[in-house]
């Protein structure tokens, strides 16, 4: 059990560590047509140990030249097996050589079939036989196994499958392991790099809370577009900031400003009564002041008052409606998968796995954000 | 929050604004009304330090002009020797009147009006009046004149009253100065007291150009 664990984990981190348009592209030698026994290197009981009894159909594709043989010995196993439904080859696909594993999944998951197995054969040194690589798929995309070996070499029966998940690296079991297909240091080192830089640009966050890296430092609107690459963006989002800026200033002081001095000269007219002049009841002239004069009368403060009011309500509006960022609330979990996405391709990253998350949201509503990846 | 703030700091700015002329302006609490006596019906009122109201709607910054203003006519009195005075009414304050020269002297208000026009005597006069409204009533022997606060002088006292009431329609009444009518020189002067020369029938008198012209009555705020 042990063996074959560390047998399948060697193979798919292997798989994993070469760079996706590595896997795309042809073999860099086709295999030289050499008598080699397929039949006795793929036995039934080992290359259906994982399928359970459910009879799945199955297509088995040769992914690059030379595999073609391996292909159809791994088709006549299943066949053989039992333990599979209808087993079929890859020619409804055409060519598909210059495809990598998740472009060939894609291209055969509409076929009647439960599980895609890609196999590849890779040329052994001089006087050594061939190698190979077997990923079996499930139509989502999803590892359901991966086998590895040399030619000649039967598969050991194996115990029940193990379920590999994609993109956790299997630690390195010890020095027993097996002389599998290892991780050159360089491309592991390379590895390494690109990983590293995905975790500091990739980005995060929500709409009121952006965050760049890993765990995530809080950006500002014009990082985050100028992260995306979108400088149109990033201008806009300056020029918001000072169109908002200068209308909080202008709003507020003025508004504020207008509203207090109307407020306080209100406020002095109507209590004046009490503090200013009496003349009396029987006040004869009635043609003087009966209270303190004021610079700005009753209605003018009111009518200040009133202004200073509508200034600040329509400041207020303003800032509601006319936000920093140039795009919507519900844009921004897009553009952030998709430049995460991208940043992925562009390291030969393999895509993230799906992951479901909850995170604060602070800004216009407050409260937390279910934030999915798929 | 950080807006909060920003709404907070800008309405702060704006009420100080708002507040620094009138806290620097000082308290604004007013004295009771003084009656003056320059004019019937003319009231004073000190606000705080600077603020010295009228109620005809004078307002001055300078409490002597004020004052001026409130207890001493504006037109000198010409006396016979060629000299002229000011006459100060302080009756409604104090109790006190004054007669101010040209050379800035003062002396009591009577005595020196009646040396100015050379009479033997003069009185003030406030019984027909409303509010703080006088005149000077002098005699030389059996003659009589009248002087206004303003240093108008009459033959007839009724003008001298007329400058001394404050009229108004609505709120006032013709109301008797005297108990009996016998106390006038002839009852026949008095449309109050011309019918019956008893007590003096003042609301006989329907107006107040008709009350002010009756010696037993005054146009009364009610």
């Amino acid at each position: 059990m042990t063996a074959l664990r560390t047998l399948l984990a060697a193979a798919l981190s292997t798989a994993l560590a070469l760079p996706t348009p590595a896997l795309a592209a042809p073999a860099p030698a086709p295999v030289a047509a050499a008598p080699v026994d397929w039949s006795a290197t793929f036995p039934p009981a080992g290359v259906s140990a994982h399928l359970g009894d459910k009879r799945p159909n199955i297509i088995v594709i040769a992914a690059n030249p030379g595999s073609q043989a391996a292909a159809a010995a791994f088709r006549a196993a299943l066949t053989a097996s039992k333990k599979a439904g209808v087993v079929i080859d890859g020619q409804a696909l055409g060519a598909v050589d210059s495809l990598d594993d998740r472009g060939i999944v894609e291209r055969a998951k509409v076929l009647p079939v439960q599980q895609i197995v890609i196999v590849r054969v890779f040329e052994g040194s001089p006087g050594d036989p061939p190698s190979f690589i077997a990923m079996a798929y499930g139509t989502d995309g999803a590892v359901a196994v991966a086998l590895s070996g040399t030619a000649g070499v039967p598969l050991p029966e194996p115990e029940p499958p193990t379920e590999v998940s994609v993109p956790d690296p299997v630690a390195d079991t010890g020095d027993e392991a097996p002389k599998a297909p290892e991780e050159p240091a360089e491309a592991k080192q390379a590895r390494e790099a690109a990983e590293q830089e995905y975790a500091t640009k990739r980005l995060d966050g929500t709409w009121g809370a952006l965050r760049q890296g890993t765990p995530g430092t809080l950006i500002s609107p014009a990082q985050f577009y100028a992260a995306l690459g979108r400088d149109d963006l990033a201008r806009q989002v300056d020029k918001r900031r000072k169109t908002r800026l200068g209308v909080a200033l202008g709003g507020g002081i003025a508004g504020g400003g207008l509203l207090a001095v109307g407020l306080t000269f209100l406020i002095l007219n109507a209590t004046a009564a009490k503090y200013g002049p009496d003349f009396g009841p029987d006040d004869p002239l009635r043609g003087g002041t009966d209270r303190v004069r004021y610079p700005l009368s009753m209605p003018v403060s009111g009518a200040l008052l009133g202004v200073g009011a509508a200034l600040l309500l329509g400041m207020g509006v303003f800032l509601g409606v006319y936000k920093t960022h140039p795009i919507g609330r519900r844009e921004t979990p897009g553009l952030i998968d998709g430049h995460n996405r991208e940043l992925r391709q562009k390291l030969n990253l393999p895509p993230e796995q799906a992951s479901v998350r909850l995170a604060p949201s602070l800004g216009a509503s407050n409260g937390l954000v279910l934030v999915g990846r798929f | 929050m950080g807006r909060l703030k920003l709404f907070s700091l800008l309405f702060g700015v704006g009420l100080v604004s708002a507040l620094v002329p009138v806290l620097t302006g000082g308290c604004t609490h007013c004295d009771e009304f003084l009656e003056c006596t320059t004019k019937p019906g003319l009231r004073y009122v000190e606000c705080g330090n600077k603020q010295h109201e009228f109620n005809d709607g004078v307002s001055l910054d300078d409490e002597d002009s004020a004052w001026d203003y409130c207890f001493c006519n504006r037109s000198r009195l010409l006396c016979e020797n060629g000299t002229s005075l000011r006459m100060c009414n302080y009756m409604t304050y104090d109790g006190s009147t004054a007669a101010q020269f040209n050379d800035g002297t003062y002396a009591e208000l009577t005595s020196a009006v009646a040396t100015c026009l050379e009479y033997d005597g003069c009185a003030v006069a406030n019984a027909r009046c409303n509010f703080g409204g006088w005149y000077l009533s002098c005699a030389r022997g059996d003659e009589r004149v009248y002087i206004s606060g303003e240093g108008a002088i009459f033959k007839d006292e009724k003008n001298a009253v007329d400058t001394c009431v404050a009229r108004g329609s609505g709120g006032y009444a013709c109301e008797p100065i005297i108990d009996d009518c016998e106390d006038l020189d002839s009852c026949a002067s008095s449309k109050a007291c011309s019918e019956f020369c008893s007590s003096p029938a003042c609301f006989n008198n329907k107006n107040a150009a008709a009350c002010i012209a009756d010696p037993a009555c005054r146009w009364t705020p009610k």
